[in-house]
């Protein structure tokens, strides 16, 4: 290959890889506008459908990524050719085609006479070209797009971010979301002042953050994804302090449970306040006559011993066995230090075991919430976690209580009507009422309608009136075009010189207006 | 190739000429420096032109001088209505030779010359101008059987005068078509008019040397010939051409409307050989969009027909191209 034609096709090949980068940048910028717009169309629809808006950052990315990889597709799969790079570099830098012609005469430039000196020429011209401001790198023009839909998704996240149209699922969702706020706010400020009464450290702790997120659920403008976020935020807490507290329980518990998970039922915390219960009067009678109550206390001590067997600490039967051994030996004193302590021990038990189980109380109602608010819908009424556990529907509960329990998706579902004017207590509304009847289908009497079979008399009468008069507005070109073939046939079938058309046409519409 | 290569004038040579001419031509010639080219590139193309104008413009005057500073024979015919076809081509008369025998003897007409002037085309006859026909397209004329061949290179500049319609009789399509271009003289400018009354009042009245000979000529149109267009500049003209046909792919939206029938292939034969002169003349060898587009007007105008409507509203073929040029998508440039 000459120099001339190695320059030239040097020069073609540079422009045909910046055009690919170009247009490669271009279709990624598409494609990130596609998925922007998408998006930002997505998030509009959280008005309407109980979607979770897409975060601005998240929109940023699925952008980026989008554009990356469609630029590294379109650059590899559709490279711009040598020859259209080279049309464009002759537009753009003025050459009138000589790039072009030169690549395209050069295989064949043997037969050409003019060739050695189309590609000399072609080379001249192509050595001053400026490839860098002919065909420069920019940012694809549609950027503001992209730029507009981040925009919009900020905007929304800021102000918008939330609301639902009433009537929607979206809308449906929040409300859901706000009465669950409702039930654990309502939960946690019972079992804030339950964990005061009973003293229970971790309970204490975690109901302010429990309400907070109830109160948080009814006050934010949240979607569905947000509200399980954080109530399974909080489930979390709720779990390790759980954990914490399992852990310690099964510390305080005897040596044969350590390895097992531990039972429901083990620490049974009526018995151990029955317990309490029982050290507490023998530790008074202790202290208030001791001569006296040292044999009763003897005994009683063998049958708190006896009732505790299972549920008691080691350290506690250590200390009993201790007391009742110095009372045998007559120190009553001794035995009111040690039976102090088992008491004491015994209250931190108590302790755990109020934490425990408004723990698990908080873990249940959260549950309850998270899945009330995943299926979209709320449990009936303003039922927590607390009161969960009533039978539902029991008869003979007041006015209303006849309707029968609501189990989402459960099929068969009567429809709400009258079962509220029922008799309470007399069994339920439906096997009194039989089968539910839909209320558009209540009156089922037929009536029978007067008249006549067939049609009735049809008139017609012709209306005369004066035609509005004046020009024609409708323009030639509107006219069937078969008219204005007939007319074009016409106009030559007459012989009419074509400069002389014009007039006639203007004659005979002329003639129109006159009459 | 070498051969043909070595045989071939160099374009600096083309463009040396064609400076030459129009610096003659315009010595005579004021202002026109538009059509004087256009008339160079179909002259240089092998094609023939068709001028528009009103009386007084330099129609004539521009043939002439053309002629003479070519060293071409030349001739003018006035177009009457009663100007028979023989009167173009000539007639076979009755002679008698020396032994008293007669015999027929083809008498040429003024169509045997290499610069024809056909003035005011359209007063003639269409017998009569088609009388034209076949020396323009087979630079040759037939008369009783006999074909005689027209000496190369052979130029018909036709002249019509667009306002006096009276009497006349408009080219018909077949023989348009046979035109490279048809030119619309304008009328000149205020500074042009007194150059006119400079020149042509004075005692001495300017004229034109010979500055090329039919042999240079002939090599001339022989290398425009030899001008490389690339595929996407006929592609190009195509799609011109295709724009102009309310039928076709791609029609303007114009044609679509007022044209009844488009240009025909000759017109698109016609933009590329004059694009190829262009080329030469601008110091190119090869054919750019830009001379098709600069072309375009000239080489086509004439070859579209419109229909009533188009006629009606008082389109022109002018309109209709441009539009045409408009909507004729240039790929690359829309790329670029």
């Amino acid at each position: 290959m000459r120099p001339a034609e190695e320059a030239i096709h040097r020069l073609a090949r540079r422009a045909a890889r910046r055009l690919t980068l170009r247009h490669a940048l271009a279709h990624g910028m598409l494609a990130a506008n596609g998925v922007a717009v998408a998006l930002a169309v997505a998030t509009v629809a959280t008005l309407g459908v109980p979607l979770t808006p897409v975060a601005p950052w998240v929109a940023l990315l699925a952008s980026a990524t989008a554009w990356v990889l469609i630029t590294l597709a379109s650059a590899v799969l559709r490279p711009t050719p040598i020859l259209a790079a080279a049309r464009v570099v002759d537009v753009r830098a003025g050459l009138l085609d000589r790039l072009a012609t030169a690549l395209e005469v050069q295989p064949r430039a043997a037969a050409s006479p003019l060739a050695p000196r189309l590609l000399a020429d072609a080379a001249a011209h192509t050595a001053s070209v400026d490839l860098t401001a002919a065909v420069p790198y920019r940012v694809p023009r549609s950027w503001p797009v992209l730029v507009s839909a981040i925009a919009f998704l900020v905007l929304w996240s800021a102000f918008v971010r939330g609301l639902a149209l009433p009537g929607t699922p979206a809308h449906r969702t929040r409300e859901a979301i706000r009465q669950e706020g409702s039930r654990i706010e309502r939960f946690a400020q019972s079992l804030q002042s339950r964990a005061r009464s009973d003293r229970a450290p971790q309970t204490r702790r975690l109901a302010p953050q429990l309400r907070e997120l109830g109160q948080g659920l009814q006050r934010d403008r949240l979607d569905r994804t947000e509200a399980l976020a954080r109530i399974a935020e909080m489930g979390r807490q709720v779990e390790r302090s759980r954990r914490e507290v399992d852990a310690r329980l099964r510390a305080e518990s005897r040596p044969r449970v350590q390895d097992g998970s531990l039972p429901q039922d083990l620490f049974r915390r009526q018995a151990l306040q029955q317990q309490i219960r029982q050290l507490r009067e023998l530790t008074t009678r202790l202290q208030q006559q001791p001569e006296r109550a040292s044999e009763d206390v003897l005994q009683r001590l063998g049958e708190v011993g006896r009732d505790g067997d299972g549920d008691q600490p080691a350290r506690v039967r250590e200390q009993l066995q201790q007391a009742r051994e110095q009372l045998q030996r007559g120190d009553t004193r001794g035995a009111g230090e040690a039976l102090g302590d088992a008491l004491r021990e015994l209250e931190g038990l108590d302790q755990l075991l109020a934490d425990a189980e408004g723990l698990r109380g908080a873990q249940q109602q959260l549950e309850q919430s998270q899945r009330a608010i995943g299926e979209g819908g709320g449990r009936p009424g303003g039922e927590t976690a607390e009161d969960s556990g009533a039978p539902r529907g029991t008869p003979g509960e007041g006015p209303g209580e006849n309707r029968p329990a609501y189990e989402p998706g459960a099929e068969g579902r009567a429809p709400e009507g009258p079962y509220e004017g029922t008799t309470p207590g007399q069994g339920r509304g439906g096997a009194k009422l039989g089968a539910p009847t839909p209320r558009l289908e209540a009156r089922r009497t037929p009536e029978r309608l007067r008249g006549t079979q067939g049609e009735g008399p049809v008139g017609a009468a012709e209306v005369l009136g004066a035609g509005k008069s004046g020009a024609p507005r409708t323009p030639s070109a509107a006219i069937a075009p078969s008219i204005v073939t007939q007319a074009d046939r016409a106009m030559e079938a007459s012989r009419t010189p074509a400069r002389y058309r014009g007039l006639v046409r203007r004659y005979f519409e002329r003639l129109a207006r006159l009459r | 190739m070498d051969e043909l290569e070595r045989s071939l004038m160099t374009p600096e040579e083309f463009r040396a000429v064609v400076e030459r001419i129009r610096g003659e031509v315009r010595r005579v010639m004021v202002g026109q420096e538009g059509l004087i080219d256009q008339v160079l590139i179909a002259f240089l193309a092998g094609g023939h032109v068709l001028l528009e104008g009103v009386p007084g413009l330099g129609k004539t005057l521009l043939v002439k001088t053309l002629a003479q500073t070519l060293d071409l024979t030349f001739a003018r015919i006035q177009f009457t209505p009663d100007l028979m076809p023989a009167d173009i081509i000539g007639t076979n008369v009755v002679m008698q030779d020396p032994d008293g025998r007669r015999y027929f003897e083809f008498q040429r007409g003024p169509v045997f010359t290499q610069v024809l002037l056909a003035d005011e085309v359209n007063r003639a006859t269409p017998k009569t101008q088609s009388a034209l026909l076949e020396a323009m397209q087979e630079h040759a004329v037939t008369a009783a059987g006999t074909t005689y061949r027209l000496e190369e290179p052979f130029f018909v500049l036709a002249t019509q005068n667009p306002i006096e319609m009276e009497g006349t009789y408009p080219l018909p399509e077949a023989q348009l078509d046979r035109f490279l271009f048809k030119l619309k003289v304008e009328f000149p400018t205020a500074r042009d008019l007194v150059e006119i009354i400079d020149r042509t009042t004075a005692v001495a009245q300017p004229s034109a040397a010979v500055v090329a000979g039919g042999d240079q000529i002939r090599e001339m149109i022989r290398l425009a010939r030899a001008v490389e267009a690339a595929s996407h500049v006929k592609a190009y003209a195509v799609r011109l051409i295709q724009a102009t046909h309310p039928t076709g792919p791609h029609p303007a939206p114009l044609a679509a409307r007022y044209v009844r029938y488009g240009a025909s292939p000759r017109g698109v034969q016609a933009l590329i050989l004059a694009g190829k002169v262009r080329a030469l003349m601008e110091g190119r060898v090869n054919v750019s969009l830009a001379d098709l587009k600069a072309l375009a007007l000239p080489a086509l105008r004439h070859r579209i027909i419109l229909n009533f409507e188009g006629e009606a509203e008082g389109v022109d073929a002018d309109t209709v191209l441009r539009n045409a040029l408009e909507e004729t998508a240039d790929l690359e440039a829309a790329q670029a």
